[in-house]
């Protein structure tokens, strides 16, 4: 065949490739196209069919994919029992992109910053090498996204499989981690710069944490993850990582399992590994839970008694095989009463309030889902009504970032407006959301839906400077006309444009 | 005699046969197994070859460690 010795049919079966990659296509058949295309044909015809590419405009970044796949191949070719490339090696699969990164970060580290730590100490005060280790430490910071991946994409769904000590322990290293690169950085930023023997000994115990992290990852977490997690949840984190972002890498291509693994992963009996965790999980959650979920103790009039004992203690994750972390509800203690808790009776102004207002809308109708003859779902509020689209495109519309955390303290449901301050992933939904915290913040998370549970705060509120934006945080306890608790909901808005108004625009 | 170990076994095997093997993991930096609910899951992933190179300590270091507390690492089958 002729043609296939033309550099313009390379050139076009390259496009096919990598258009294929980028729609999600898989990466088995990119691999055949690519052997049925190539085989016989000398690597330096691929490359200059590839500098022809990028010279009329392509991406080179592109080219790096067919290099996957090239390898793939070239793998393949070696070793023909072994033709199929693992699903974790392919890109695009969460741990293939957790250990390019982690090949990146660790490069980073041994390559550039410590080889100018070395020369910028020896060579007195070079500030070409101090310049370098600004820079790599400014890219550094990036880690935040890869362990932020990890903890709202990986730990959430670990939790639902009952491995929930390791995520703990893992969150709180990894908050150690980026408090320590964010220190170093801003040692080798300060001027004068510290004592050369300091922020050695900093950039050492820095570099030593993060190659220990990287060791655990990919020797202990995905082995284990591995254990019990199924292709679909990989395809879940697959989905999700984009808004989060990635360290030092480009965005990688979309990777989703095979129908072949979807299907056989139904027939997967459940790994005896994951028997054995839920069930510790379950052994261990019985006796920590009614420790670590010490609710202030509210003695108040009969309704909110009532209120009080419908305050779940039972956080109910909705794990594939057993609730793992169902703790049972706390005995009554006989705490001494909080002085909050006694000033809280002694002004009953609120609770005397509310019904009032529930009785000014009476004529109001109660809440309730119509079906129309069109099948159509209406919710009718007392306020008015709106379809499922309606409210679906309006919550998506509002300027306001909300996550709702149902009674039972379990993440629900988020808004998705695709710019959300702190993105949010489908991963977290049914989780506990104690669990959707740092180890550091959980003490404050835990008493604030503390105070919603017994009825004691109504709203909590915190503004930040993130990212340089100045973001409003609040927390409103949700509760029925009855007064019970329903959930929390979270409203977060960037406030920063709105503080900078001044005069007024007028419609 | 000395207690028998392989240095294929778990640190979860480990601690579930001796006990008493926890201080000597402790030492050598591998404090995880001190707690129940990260010995029962990533414990059962981590073995002293793995320890050794997280650490960055050599592994005939720990075997020696191990040796001098009455441990007698044997070849695995």
């Amino acid at each position: 065949m002729t043609d296939q010795h033309s550099s313009a049919y390379r050139q076009k079966r390259i496009v096919e490739i990598l258009k294929m990659l980028h729609n999600g296509g898989s990466f088995e058949e990119a691999k055949r196209i690519f052997d049925e295309s190539f085989s016989g044909v000398d690597v330096s015809e691929i490359t200059s069919a590839e500098r022809e590419l990028i010279a009329s405009g392509l991406n080179p970044m592109e080219i790096q994919h067919l290099c996957n796949v090239h390898a793939a191949v070239f793998k393949g070719a070696i070793n023909p029992n072994g033709a199929e490339t693992p699903a974790q090696e392919q890109p695009g699969h969460p741990v293939a992109v957790l250990k390019l990164e982690n090949l990146v970060i660790n490069s980073l580290l041994v390559d550039e910053l410590l080889p100018c730590l070395k020369k910028w100490q020896q060579s007195g005060s070079d500030q070409a090498y101090l310049n370098r280790m600004q820079q790599a430490l400014k890219d550094l910071l990036t880690i935040d996204r890869h362990y932020s991946r990890k903890e709202n994409l990986l730990f959430p769904l670990m939790d639902k499989y009952g491995i929930t000590a390791p995520p703990k322990v893992m969150w709180g290293v990894d908050d150690q981690i980026r408090g320590l690169v964010k220190t170093v950085y801003q040692m080798v930023i300060s001027e004068p710069v510290p004592d050369k023997y300091e922020v050695e000994a900093a950039i050492e115990k820095m570099t030593k944490e993060i190659q220990e992290m990287i060791f655990k990852e990919e020797e202990i977490m995905v082995p284990m993850v591995n254990e019990v997690f199924t292709p679909a949840d990989w395809g879940l984190m697959a989905d999700e990582s984009q808004p989060i972002g990635y360290t030092l890498i480009p965005e990688p291509l979309p990777w989703q399992p095979s129908q072949a693994d979807l299907e056989a992963s139904e027939q997967r009996a459940v790994p005896a590994i994951a028997k054995e965790l839920n069930a510790m999980a379950q052994s261990l959650a019985d006796k920590q839970a009614p420790v670590s979920r010490v609710l202030p103790e509210v003695k108040t009039t009969p309704t909110k008694l009532e209120a009080a004992s419908q305050i779940p203690f039972a956080i109910q994750g909705t794990p594939v095989e057993t609730p793992v972390t169902q703790a049972t509800a706390a005995e009554p203690k006989s705490a001494e009463m909080p002085d909050f808790v006694k000033a809280m009776l002694a002004d009953k102004a609120p609770a005397e309030k509310r019904p009032a207002k529930v009785s000014r809308n009476r004529e109001a109708p109660q809440p309730h889902i119509e079906i129309g003859t069109d099948n159509q779902a209406t919710i009718v509020l007392p306020s008015g009504t709106m379809n499922l689209s309606e409210l679906t495109a309006i919550l998506q519309v509002l300027p306001l970032d909300l996550t709702f955390v149902d009674q039972d303290d379990i993440v629900r449901w988020f808004s998705d407006n695709n710019h959300r301050i702190f993105p949010r992933t489908r991963a977290v939904l049914g989780r506990a959301v104690v669990n959707c915290h740092p180890p550091k913040s959980v003490d404050k998370v835990e008493k604030i839906l503390a105070d919603f549970h017994a009825g004691t705060e109504d709203h909590a509120d915190f503004w930040i400077n993130f990212r340089g934006k100045l973001v409003y945080i609040r927390y409103f306890a949700v509760r029925d006309p009855q007064q019970r608790y329903l959930g929390c909901l979270e409203v977060s808005q960037d406030i920063t444009e709105i503080q900078a108004l001044t005069g007024e625009k007028r419609l | 005699m000395a207690k028998q170990i392989k240095l294929s076994q778990t640190v979860y095997e480990l601690v579930t046969a001796y006990p008493e093997i926890v201080p000597v993991l402790v030492s050598i930096g591998l404090d995880g197994v001190t707690n129940p609910a990260l010995l029962n899951t990533a414990g059962r992933f981590m073995t002293l070859p793995k320890g050794a190179q997280m650490k960055q300590i050599p592994l005939s270091q720990i075997v020696a460690t191990l040796t001098e507390n009455d441990f007698e690492v044997i070849a695995d089958d």
